[in-house]
């Protein structure tokens, strides 16, 4: 975790009562700038409420939400929560026109670029209520995006996607990320894609944060391990190490590695050192594992 | 909130549905000048006078080019209603009060540049609808009056108090997610506001008394008695018996005060009173006119049962042109000032999710 000032958003003790209900009890996370913010939690849990009030859409109860840019600024967030708000009976290119003229932006060929950067150039006369759901989502985002935001808020933006579409979405948000510095907090029930993106994790369970945690200590904590059996094993280690792996030996004299890699390179790198490999056991540990050690139960994030 | 206009009346200017009502501002007025013109062809043929070789009194045609150009006050607030639910409920039905949320507008301004897009396109529907009607009558061969100019202000009055009525409709259109329950609510609204402005509109049409009125009116009470028309003792017996609420009734006691500060009222209000004044060219407001008639229906009818006291009483009760359309004018500014501000109200609390 960034335990740094470089954030974009701090949420702190915000709770979010509807009458004896309460949704959002003191929760706390940071979202790092730069990073994909995985909200990771069960259905009512609060991740939407969160986000909801993150992007404006409501107030906390109580608490505070800090921003470290001009949330204030004119389309310095963007957000895509639940459905993509886009006027069904107007092209993508009208619907873009439309939040342009929203924001005062000037309207230029950058509506054009966002069109094809989100993959939706080809689109002509179709009305956007004619799209599919995964051109919706990315017309959302792309709408989201027109005001070049410092973070944008998606929930659930893959849900109900092909597997194409989940694909086309997941590339569109790395590039975001990678290419324009766009801060992303995301939340999905798809952990298996969420762990893919994320930078970062937040894990709720009953309107808290029980835990925040970054892309590499979860894979420290758990990831993939593998046990390499050889008749070599001190020979073998520093094939491992220098692959990148990190090793431990036992007394019995099996390698436990931790950390992703190509089995074939390990075996050539292996073969070349001179070294044999009789066995290889690898178990995974992955985010949904991890969520349900956490939280208990069922995963039903 | 530039911005929100900007794009607001871009959209409005897309929209397929406001330019068939646009069409229907330009053509109906037409069409009924047009029938207008008919009826009264035929009328005078079947009398056996040559419709060619009469010339409209001025009256009459002042009469015509009211009444059709004001009838937008009747004809528009359904399609008025229908629009603002679908333009406004467009926003939520595609989520798009969210994304301006989002985007970082204040509600308020969200909420003001619908309310100040709908008032202003029903406001272009009606200059539409009078500048058809003149258009109308000029073509069918009618002719315009326009009393001097004098009716341009009164219509522009009625314009005023057209979009107080509109705004019920956008207010309500901005408060519900669902258009369905707007919309019925607008339209139910609409028609009652039209049927009682019809109905009550031509009861309030000024009757012969009235004009006897006016016509006596236009000389003193002094010189009334000068002339014989009463006694000394008869003025104090006529002032003894006069009782104004007698008059008046129960009835219109009940009713009058509800008729005035609803909208119903408020709207069919001005169209007679407005016309009462066209039509008898004269500074009548409908209290005055409605009095009148009541007492004369109620007395016998004689111009001498008038007394002195009578038309002092009817004369307090005169409103000037200029005083009558400031009346109404404070009255929708009171009018849109608390359910405008009604309407914020509720936008700025509401669910936006």
């Amino acid at each position: 975790m960034s335990e740094t000032n470089d954030y974009v958003i701090k949420v702190s003790n915000v709770s979010k009562d509807y009458g004896r209900h309460h949704i959002l009890d003191s929760m706390n996370f940071t979202v790092p700038k730069g990073s994909i913010f995985g909200l990771v939690g069960r259905n009512g849990a609060g991740k939407t409420t969160i986000m909801r009030i993150i992007s404006g859409l409501q107030k906390p109860s109580t608490g505070t939400v800090e921003y470290g840019f001009d949330h204030k600024k004119l389309g310095n967030v963007g957000a895509l929560v639940e459905l993509p708000s886009i006027y069904s009976n107007q092209t993508a290119r009208d619907n873009l026109i439309f939040q342009y003229m929203n924001l005062g932006l000037k309207i230029d060929e950058s509506i054009d670029k966002s069109l094809e950067f989100v993959g939706l150039a080809n689109t002509g006369n179709k009305k956007a209520g004619k799209f599919s759901l995964g051109m919706r989502q990315r017309l959302g985002i792309a709408m989201a995006m027109s005001g070049n935001p410092e973070v944008l808020i998606l929930d659930e933006p893959i849900n109900g996607l092909d597997p194409q579409g989940i694909i086309l979405i997941r590339d569109l948000l790395i590039r975001l990320n990678k290419e324009k510095g766009v801060t992303i907090i995301i939340s999905s029930h798809i952990l298996s894609e969420l762990s893919k993106l994320a930078t970062d994790f937040a894990f709720v369970e009953s309107g808290k944060v029980v835990k925040e945690i970054t892309a590499d200590e979860l894979e420290n904590a758990g990831g993939l391990e593998s046990e390499f059996y050889s008749g070599t094993p001190e020979q073998l280690l520093p094939v491992l190490n220098a692959m990148g792996l990190r090793t431990r030996i036992d007394s019995d004299g099996i390698i436990y590695a931790k950390g992703y890699y190509n089995l074939t390179e390990v075996v050539m790198a292996a073969n070349a050192a001179g070294v044999n490999i009789a066995r290889v056991v690898t178990k995974e540990t992955d985010l949904e594992t991890y969520f349900v050690k956490l939280v208990g139960g069922e995963s039903n994030a | 909130m530039r911005n929100l206009l900007k794009c607001e009346f871009t959209r409005l200017t897309r929209s397929v549905f406001f330019w068939i009502i646009t069409g229907f501002c330009v053509l109906w007025p037409i069409i009924t000048a047009l029938f207008y013109h008919g009826i009264l062809a035929f009328t005078f043929t079947a009398t056996g006078i040559g419709f060619e070789d009469v010339e409209l009194p001025k009256e009459m045609l002042r009469y015509l080019t009211w009444m059709i150009s004001i009838s937008f006050i009747t004809e528009l607030p359904k399609f008025s209603a229908l629009f603002a639910c679908i333009h406004i409920g467009r926003e939520y039905t595609d989520g798009i009060v969210r994304n301006k949320i989002i985007a970082g507008h204040s509600r308020t301004k969200i909420y003001l540049s619908y309310v100040l897009t709908q008032l202003a396109a029903n406001a272009f529907l009606c200059i539409i609808y009078i500048g058809a009607s003149i258009f109308g009558l000029w073509i069918s061969g009618l002719g315009v009056e326009v009393n001097g100019g004098e009716m341009f202000l009164r219509l522009g009055v009625g314009i005023v108090v057209f979009l107080t009525l509109a705004l019920i409709f956008i207010v309500l259109a901005t408060i519900f997610r669902r258009r369905a329950l707007p919309l019925i609510l607008s339209i139910v609204i609409a028609m009652i506001s039209t049927t009682a402005a019809a109905v009550i509109g031509n009861f309030n049409l000024p009757s012969k008394a009235v004009d006897d009125y006016i016509e006596l009116r236009s000389e003193s009470y002094e010189d009334l008695v000068d002339m014989g028309y009463f006694s000394n003792r008869e003025v104090e017996k006529l002032e003894e018996e006069y009782d104004k609420d007698y008059y008046v009734g129960l009835g219109w006691k009940i009713f009058h005060p509800a008729y005035v500060v609803t909208p119903i009222g408020f709207e069919s209000d001005y169209q007679a009173s407005s016309a009462g004044i066209l039509f008898g060219s004269s500074m009548e407001y409908t209290d005055e006119i409605n009095f009148t008639e009541d007492f004369y229906e109620s007395t016998f009818y004689d111009k001498s049962m008038l007394s002195p006291s009578d038309i002092d009483d009817l004369d307090s009760m005169h409103v000037s042109y200029g005083t009558l359309n400031l009346i109404y004018l404070a009255k929708c500014f009171v009018y849109m000032i608390f359910i405008g501000g009604w309407g914020l109200f509720i936008f700025r609390k509401k669910n936006m999710f």
